[in-house]
């Protein structure tokens, strides 16, 4: 696992881990995030290396590939949303994986997925990815089977300023 | 319409990010834009190497294969290294490698398939995916290399079907 620092912006506060088996596409994750001025991008090859990144530093999302060993990206997000389990149970999580089925797009949904991105992914729909975390979070669902961010919301794609943040109050 | 799992509690957790980074995150702008495409151009000197060892490595598995079959975990690699090669390929500036990776990942995803999935059809595959990296045929404005992507793929839908 390691940590890069590029210089500063905004979006420098951000400390992003990075989970794939692949370390070319790390690299290539990396730098997109670095161009977006992020400081601490910190990678990790599999799930288990992930968590200990996640239990060490104060991470505040999670890009992570599906298809790994010896944990799959996808039991790595149960883990993550098991409150008993999870140093974090409500991180951000981007699922950025070449699967583009809708089945797939479901079942990590259903896993507690924040947002879906297939690859190959552009530079900007990553920032979307991103932006949309920040400016529309979703709320969290508890139930018996389930603990995750709302899957019911609808993808609006709106990326326009937020007027009911700063709207007048009516009289 | 599918009943939500009762009892359901929602919870809202404070915005921490918006507030980290003082507000909400602007729409993306050009020159951010054109900072990670700078970014990714300074990796692309390295984009045929990465792009043959993965290859290499898929042809490898695929002598694996030949000799222990393709179920269990030799099958298994098959496939990973495909799926990669799915995500990889365009990422390498070869789009027909994703779509012909995408073709095989869809032949071999299961075990079950994989059991049934004809050797010389998944050795088709790997082969047209050498085929594009030596022709440098890197995407289906080839009329060969569109010709043979859509053979394959029609041959690995008739066998498995559409998915989705």
């Amino acid at each position: 696992m390691t940590a890069s620092h590029q210089p500063d912006s905004r979006l420098a506060k951000l400390r992003i881990a990075v989970v794939d088996d692949n370390a070319a596409m790390r690299g290539i994750v990396r730098s997109v995030l670095s161009a977006f001025g992020i400081v601490a991008v910190y990678e990790a090859a599999d799930g288990p290396s992930a968590l200990e990144i996640l239990r060490a530093e104060r991470i505040d999302m999670l890009i992570c590939d599906w298809k790994m060993k010896p944990v799959d990206g996808l039991t790595l997000v149960r883990t993550l949303r098991d409150p008993d389990k999870s140093p974090c149970p409500l991180i951000p999580i981007i699922m950025l994986t070449a699967y583009a089925e809708p089945s797939k797009v479901k079942e990590a949904r259903d896993a507690g997925v924040t947002e879906f991105l297939v690859k190959p992914f552009a530079a900007e729909d990553l920032y979307k990815r991103m932006q949309t975390i920040v400016n529309r979070p979703r709320p969290f669902v508890r139930t018996k089977m389930f603990f995750g961010p709302d899957r019911r919301r609808l993808a609006t794609g709106y990326q326009g300023p937020e007027r009911r943040d700063d709207a007048a109050p009516l009289s | 319409m599918a009943q939500r799992e009762r009892p359901i509690e929602i919870i809202n957790p404070p915005n921490m990010l918006k507030a980290k980074l003082g507000g909400p995150l602007p729409a993306a702008d050009d020159a951010l834009m054109k900072r990670a495409e700078a970014a990714l151009d300074g990796l692309r000197q390295n984009f045929n190497d990465w792009l043959g060892e993965e290859v290499t490595k898929l042809e490898g598995l695929m002598r694996t294969v030949k000799t222990e079959g393709m179920q269990g975990e030799a099958g298994e690699a098959l496939f990973t290294c495909a799926h990669d090669l799915r995500g990889l390929g365009s990422t390498y500036e070869f789009p027909i490698i994703t779509r012909l990776a995408a073709s095989l990942s869809k032949l071999i995803e299961t075990p079950e398939q994989r059991a049934s999935a004809p050797l010389a059809l998944i050795d088709a595959h790997v082969g047209a995916i050498r085929a594009a990296i030596i022709q440098n045929v890197r995407d289906d404005k080839d009329p060969v290399g569109k010709a043979l992507a859509e053979e394959l793929e029609a041959r690995v839908v008739a066998l498995v079907g559409e998915r989705s």
